[in-house]
């Protein structure tokens, strides 16, 4: 058989908002709105630079509920560019963006194949007048599909590759919702060469063996979670058939979560410097894009004081914005956060016989009983329970108590030992 | 625990200061303000707590009086082992260094253990506080008290637990508060609502987009069909306009036409022929006036010339009377100048007289002429000048030179008189060698040395005796005991001997000047010193214990040394006994003199020796005196000659400077430099008697010869011309009347010759027009042919006819043209035809209504283009909108802040939940055990007059019961009760951590104050009761509570601490 190499990519949320940020500038925000799209461009160049004879699109495009038509828009004038080189596309919907929810007037490039959602159906790749693979897919037609519909891939051609293109589930620990389901074994049944998935954020290869199945995860992260490198997959299929995936980072914004210690840190200036050596860590790390960054001081030391001073943590983190965010590219740091204690020793104070002492105690009681740590919550009713925050506020999990359970107590024990002779 | 030892190397006031003797009970320290009292607190604390933050804004005590910051505790626990806790400055609260009972080291969680694990807060609270915090209590409210009590032992750090609460509620409520709209979190949702809002207003764009893209495609189909229909209408439209524009045309063509056929034919006619008719015929009238009017000219002209006559001589004499007028200014300006310069002269001549007058008597303009006043003649007076002033200079200084010189002899004669007197009032000294008397004295001195050698020698003899008795009796308590003790002398007498010997010699060299007695001095010194460490050396490593005999022999040994030693020191002190002697009978004192006769003999010497160098001096200076009086003698005599010859020299001088003034015939008293001022008028003179010759011959001579030359050729002038002499008095009137006369005569002559001209010009002007006239009359006859008319009239009807049809012709060709120009050509036939059948009124209506279907169907294609637009506007704006992209993340950011700042209030409604809960278990499980010791202690402080304190569990409220049962509030107690209260609740919290931990030192500072007498014995027995359990430091500045202490304490330490 003939040799070919496609690109393959998924969940491009294009237009849809970066979460977990608290504030930015203009400048930033402006970065953000576009970051998805450069993205997406990145990625067209990308096939164009590797002279790949197709793209495979695995759903989730943009998100419905942003009403988006921009993003529409730019998805086809991006394909148009592919069509006009002679690139062909391969897209489904998933359940971002399912058929229901798409223009009914865009008119797709000529050489653009979308999979509609009332069945699995095959579309061939044709170079010098022979198919040089098949495409299977499937779109959603509505959001919540819950059936399994990797059940319903069949090969049926006789052609030299078979690609399955597909937005779904696979097994139950992907941290994702449980849309279109399925087991790598159903997938690997279908007696397809190679699985185009899409859905799960994280890129991660599930099978290097045939059928090869993976998902190359969102190629821009969108929230303090969605941490690291993010790309799309290059896939060469040789002459026997055999395809090998290159992992192509394509990001145009990196997302970085950091901690920095306060325990050797004797005073301001030192902790303001090894603030910015995190931040030109990340920048570095970035390898020249623009970084967005969440900073955790942890740790017990003298610098705790100054952070407990109200508002120094907020000034900090306005040095540092106007430092980093500044450069180009800029480093923006969207939160500073203080889970750091003062440098008390905990345990010479649990030993003791006052009120600290049986104030640790307690929080101790709570911290080694799930129960009594659950019970934290119903303190939360005045806010977690009215109507209006409720809709912008997430029910708190233990794990969210826990950490409260903490912070609450490196609070108390600040104001239960300020110093004084 | 408890402290019995307190060092400090650097602290506050404090420079290695110690307390050694800390009672384990109780423990007075009495010191007046300022000694140090609160330093001493201060760093108990530092040393068991560690150093405070150097940021802080505390009291750090940097040691002002010098040694390191910091310093040692030595402390005791209950088994009573002994710790050392040493602390300085340094990072972390200081570095400790703990040694353990055992001499080890220990680290912080030992010090821990000692401390029962009491936090600086709880100690600073519970077990070391001073009379500030017994006396803020007072202040406080109800609330506070009772903060006051319970945190006192919740060993918080600054702030109180209700201070605490109360912060976390306020923090709280900044971020939300149920109904509130001003916090942050109902803010930030406020906020959320709007951007939710916009989102919801700016709708779905997909679908929106969708529905405009279908009503664009129906507009554009509407539009095609508009626009059709709108051409159609244009061409009728502008047919119509068509004829209605040549209309007028098509009129005026028609009538040309008709009047063309009514007009007779006239087919040729001269081009313009009327026009040139006219104008030949103009031109002949003009050349007729012109022939009449020269005829005129030549008739005046000719009667003009035979008027005019002209005077022919006074032209022939018109060079000369032009050279006379050009010399007329000269002339006038002259006649004007001469009296001026005869007048200047008569004035210089009497100047010149005046001059002369000046120089004196027998000066005339000759002698002035002659006089001779040459540069060398000057520089012989110039030298005379300066000859006379050198000389009276010279004269002046000899004479004052000679005058000094006299003085100077006067005063030094004075000078001698006075010091010869002083030295013969002085005694003249018994002996006058000095040798002599220096010889005695250097006597004098060995002398003194060796009386005081002598002496020590005597002392250092009688020594010797004393150790040879101590070293016999030795020998025979050796002989006598078994085993005997080893002997040990101290090692410093050797040590301290030859320095000793030393200083003496030192002393000794400062007092007597000598060298031979120190000298020996110092020898001994070292002598007796190394003797003494021999001695020493062998009395401690010689006898032992098992060789007696040794010691026997060591002993023995000794004592033949000092034998020697002594037996030296006798022949010494007897060669010192010869000598002494000697030098008595050479000064002739008694022959063992003591030191004191002999210091009495010194002074005499000194004494002899002041009073030889006094005599000496004076006798120096009087002679010294009498040659300075004849040395001045000398000097006055040669100045008195200087001055005789100077003024030798000023005679001379102004004797040849008169007689070079009498040679010149000059008066002989003057000085130098008048003749200089002579000479320099003599000059001036000769320049005005040249100023003088000058104006008399060349200007008044020279002004009169012009003026006579002049008037005699004015009058030769008249002659020619027949005209009368003038005198020179009608002057220069004479020579005016013969320029007006010629000026007179070329006037008329010029007429003459212009006239003449004119006339012979005007005849020959008048044949050639004559001429002109008569081929002009021919030129009309051949006009008149050409247009086939005999006469001008008939002329004039045949032109008229000829115009009128020529323009018929060009207006029926306008028009056509301007028809064709309309439709085409190939149109104009059916256009014309069509012309024919209708009228204007007809075409106007027609025009009206297809022009009112046109604006119908425009209005319709504006309207629906502006909707295309509109939509085309609305697609555009939705496909490139970007607002609800930023609304989208802006929304994201909210809930983000909503998130975070819901966790603050979570984080601070889960502390203050933790906080409440700790404080309901610690006053349930404290409380009661504590109440019950400081009921004890508040009913002993007051003799039982208060017997209950009540605090509720859950009540803000502190209370006390009396002894008949009455109930009173805090705010019902008096200041000092108030504080005893407040004692009596830290002593119950002493006792109730006591029984739980480690006792810790109690320490106060001044706290009986305001109690009355009778309670602050109560106190202090209560004190001795606690320091029965725990050590108890009272520190105070008052004496009476010291005796207070005394009096109530079985066993009190007191401790003064001196400022």
């Amino acid at each position: 058989m003939r040799k070919f190499r496609f690109v393959h990519t998924a969940d491009l949320h294009l237009d849809s908002p970066f979460v977990g940020l608290h504030e930015v500038d203009e400048r930033v925000a402006s970065e953000l709105r576009e970051a998805t799209f450069s993205t997406f461009d990145r990625i067209v160049d990308l096939c164009q630079e590797k002279d790949a004879d197709f793209l495979l699109v695995a759903g989730d495009i943009y998100d419905s509920a942003d009403r988006s038509l921009r993003a529409q828009l730019r998805f086809r004038d991006n394909l148009r560019r592919l069509s006009d080189s002679g690139i062909p596309t391969f897209v489904v919907y998933g359940n971002h963006d399912p058929l229901n929810r798409w223009s009914a007037t865009l008119e797709w490039p000529e050489q653009t194949h979308t999979f509609g959602g009332d069945e699995v159906t095959s579309a061939p790749v044709v170079r010098n007048g022979e198919p040089i693979a098949y495409i299977y897919g499937i779109s959603y037609p509505t959001r919540d599909v819950r059936t399994n519909l990797a059940k319903r891939f069949r090969r049926t051609d006789d052609g030299p590759f078979a690609i399955g293109l597909l937005h779904c589930n696979v097994g139950d620990d992907t941290g994702h919702e449980p849309y279109a389901p399925c087991t790598l074994d159903d997938l690997t049944r279908s007696g397809m060469d190679y699985w185009a998935l899409g859905h799960v954020h994280n890129h991660r290869i599930l099978s290097s063996k045939k059928p090869m199945v993976l998902y190359p995860g969102n190629p821009q992260g969108r929230s303090p979670r969605e941490l690291g490198p993010r790309g799309c997959y290059v896939i060469d299929v040789d002459t026997g058939g055999h395809p090998s995936a290159e992992f192509v980072r394509v990001d145009t914004i990196s997302w970085f979560s950091e901690a920095v210690s306060i325990d050797d840190l004797d005073t301001d200036e030192a902790l303001i410097s090894a603030v910015e050596a995190t931040c030109q860590q990340m920048r570095e790390q970035a390898e020249g894009r623009p970084a967005i960054g969440r900073i955790t001081l942890t740790g017990r030391g003298p610098v705790h004081r100054s952070l407990a001073r109200p508002g120094f943590v907020t000034e900090l983190e306005e040095r540092v914005r106007e430092t980093e965010g500044s450069q180009n590219p800029f480093v923006w740091v969207e939160r500073l956060e203080d889970a750091t204690g003062s440098p008390i020793d905990l345990e010479q104070r649990r030993s003791g016989q006052d009120f600290v002492a049986d104030f640790l105690g307690l929080v101790d009681e709570y911290r080694n009983e799930p129960e009594r740590a659950a019970s934290l919550r119903q303190h939360l009713g005045l806010l977690f329970d009215a109507g209006r925050a409720q809709k912008l506020l997430d029910e708190p999990t233990a794990a969210d108590l826990r950490d409260w359970l903490d912070a609450a107590e490196a609070m108390c024990l600040d104001l239960l030992t300020a110093e004084e002779d | 625990m408890r402290i019995d030892r307190i060092d400090i190397d650097g602290y506050g006031i404090f420079h290695e200061f110690a307390l050694d003797d800390l009672s384990p009970a109780l423990t007075v320290v009495l010191g007046q303000n300022e000694a140090g009292k609160t330093t001493l607190l201060s760093f108990i604390r530092t040393i068991l707590f560690g150093f405070l933050d150097k940021r802080s804004a505390n009291n750090l005590y940097e040691p002002l009086a010098g040694g390191n910051h910091g310093g040692r505790l030595g402390l005791v626990n209950r088994q009573d082992e002994r710790f050392i806790l040493e602390r300085f400055a340094g990072a972390k609260g200081g570095p400790i260094t703990l040694t353990l009972p055992d001499g080890s080291a220990g680290g912080q969680s030992d010090l821990d253990v000692l401390l029962g694990h009491t936090s600086r807060d709880l100690f600073r609270n519970v077990f070391a506080f001073s009379l500030t915090e017994l006396q803020d209590f007072e202040s406080l409210s109800g609330d506070d008290v009772r903060a006051r009590i319970y945190g006192a032992g919740i060993g918080a750090g600054r702030l109180g637990l209700p201070e605490i609460e109360k912060k976390i509620e306020d923090d709280r409520g900044k971020l939300y508060k149920g109904g509130g709209s001003k916090q942050t979190i109902a803010g930030l949702i406020r906020k959320s609502d709007e951007v939710g809002k916009r989102l919801r207003e700016i709708g779905d764009q997909v679908e929106e987009h969708d529905r405009l893209r279908s009503e664009l495609e129906t507009l554009d189909l509407e539009i095609d069909a508009n626009r059709e229909e709108r051409q159609e209408a244009y061409a009728d439209r502008d047919h119509t306009a068509n004829l209605l524009r040549a209309w007028d045309d098509w009129t005026d063509l028609r009538s040309a036409q008709e009047q063309m056929n009514e007009l007779p034919s006239v087919s040729d006619f001269p081009p313009d022929g009327i026009s040139r008719l006219d104008g030949i015929l103009q031109r002949r009238n003009g050349l007729r006036d012109r022939i009449d009017e020269i005829k005129g000219e030549i008739t005046i002209a000719e009667r003009e010339l035979q008027k005019i006559d002209v005077d022919r001589d006074i032209l022939a004499q018109s060079a000369e009377i032009e050279g006379l007028s050009r010399g007329l200014d000269k002339y006038e300006s002259s006649k004007k100048d001469l009296p001026k310069r005869e007048s200047e002269l008569k004035l210089a001549l009497v100047d010149l007289q005046g001059g002369l007058k000046d120089l004196g008597p027998g000066w005339t303009e000759e002698r002035v002429g002659t006089f001779d006043t040459s540069v060398p003649a000057r520089e012989t007076v110039r030298s005379h000048g300066e000859a006379l002033r050198a000389t009276a200079e010279r004269l002046r200084d000899a004479k004052r030179d000679a005058d000094r010189a006299k003085d100077d002899r006067e005063n030094a004669s004075i000078d001698r008189s006075r010091l010869e007197k002083e030295w013969k009032a002085l005694d003249t000294p018994p002996e006058r060698d000095r040798n002599i008397l220096e010889e005695e004295r250097r006597k004098l001195r060995e002398l003194r040395s060796l009386v005081s050698a002598h002496k020590e020698h005597r002392q250092e003899m009688a020594h010797k005796e004393d150790r040879k008795g101590d070293l016999e009796a030795r020998g025979d308590l050796i002989e006598r005991q078994f085993p005997r003790e080893a002997i040990s002398l101290p090692v410093w007498p050797a040590v301290l001997a030859p320095p000793i010997g030393l200083a003496a010699a030192a002393m000794l060299a400062v007092l007597t000047d000598g060298i031979a007695a120190p000298a020996i001095i110092v020898a001994l010194g070292a002598v007796v010193g190394a003797g003494y460490l021999r001695l020493r050396s062998s009395l401690t490593t010689g006898p032992k214990k098992g060789a007696p005999k040794d010691d026997l022999n060591a002993v023995h040994k000794q004592l033949q040394r000092i034998e020697g030693e002594a037996a030296t020191l006798t022949s010494l002190i007897e060669t010192e006994d010869s000598s002494i002697r000697s030098l008595a009978l050479q000064l002739g004192t008694d022959s063992s003199p003591d030191e004191r006769s002999l210091g009495v003999l010194e002074s005499e010497l000194d004494n002899a020796l002041e009073s030889l160098r006094t005599w000496e001096a004076a006798e120096k200076r009087g002679r010294e005196a009498a040659a300075s009086v004849d040395e001045r003698d000398e000097r006055m005599l040669s100045a008195k000659e200087k001055e005789n010859k100077a003024r030798e020299e000023a005679q001379h001088a102004a004797e040849t400077w008169q007689g070079w003034l009498e040679e010149r015939n000059i008066d002989t008293t003057i000085s130098p430099e008048t003749c200089q001022d002579i000479l320099s008028r003599i000059e001036s003179l000769r320049e005005k008697i040249k100023a003088i010759d000058n104006l008399r011959d060349q200007r008044v001579g020279a002004i009169q010869r012009d003026m006579e030359e002049y008037e005699s050729r004015t009058n030769a002038v008249r002659r020619t011309c027949d005209i009368a002499e003038k005198p020179r008095s009608e002057f220069p009137g004479a020579v005016d009347q013969l320029i007006e006369a010629l000026r007179t005569a070329s006037k008329r002559s010029g007429r003459l010759q212009q006239l003449t001209k004119e006339i012979d010009d005007d005849t020959t002007k008048l044949t050639t027009i004559e001429a002109t006239e008569q081929s002009v009359g021919e030129e009309i006859a051949a006009l008149l042919a050409e247009g086939g008319a005999s006469d001008e009239e008939s002329f004039r009807r045949r032109a008229d006819t000829f115009g009128q049809r020529e323009e018929l012709l060009t207006t029926i060709g306008d028009r056509r043209r301007n028809l064709e120009r309309i439709v085409g050509h190939d149109h104009l036939d059916a256009f014309v035809s069509e012309l024919e059948e209708v009228s204007p009124e007809q075409l106007q209506g027609d025009e009206r209504q297809v022009k009112e279907r046109i604006e119908e169907l425009d209005g319709e294609l504006t309207e629906r283009t502006e909707e295309r637009g509109r939509i085309g506007e609305q697609i555009g704006q939705i496909e490139t909108e970007e607002e609800s992209s930023g609304l989208r993340m802006s929304l994201s950011g909210i809930r983000e802040r909503v998130a975070s700042e819901a966790r603050k209030w979570a984080v601070l409604t889960i502390g203050q939940a933790l906080l409440e809960e700790t404080r309901l278990k610690y006053e349930r499980e404290r409380r009661p055990a504590v109440m019950e010791e400081a009921e004890r202690f508040f009913s002993s402080f007051t003799s039982g007059r208060y017997e209950r304190i009540l605090s509720p569990l859950g009540e803000n409220q502190v209370a006390v019961v009396d002894r008949t049962g009455k109930r009173k509030d805090t705010s019902e107690l008096s200041r000092g009760t108030m504080e005893q209260l407040y004692l009596a609740l830290r002593f119950g919290l002493v006792r109730e951590f006591a029984r739980r931990a480690e006792p810790m030192p109690v320490i106060m500072d001044d706290i009986l104050v305001n109690f009355d007498p009778e309670r602050a014995r109560e106190a202090c027995r209560a004190l001795g009761e606690l320091s029965r359990e725990q050590q108890v430091l009272l520190f105070t500045c008052h004496p009476g509570t010291v005796e207070l202490m005394k009096s109530e304490t079985a066993d009190c330490k007191i401790i003064e601490l001196s400022p």
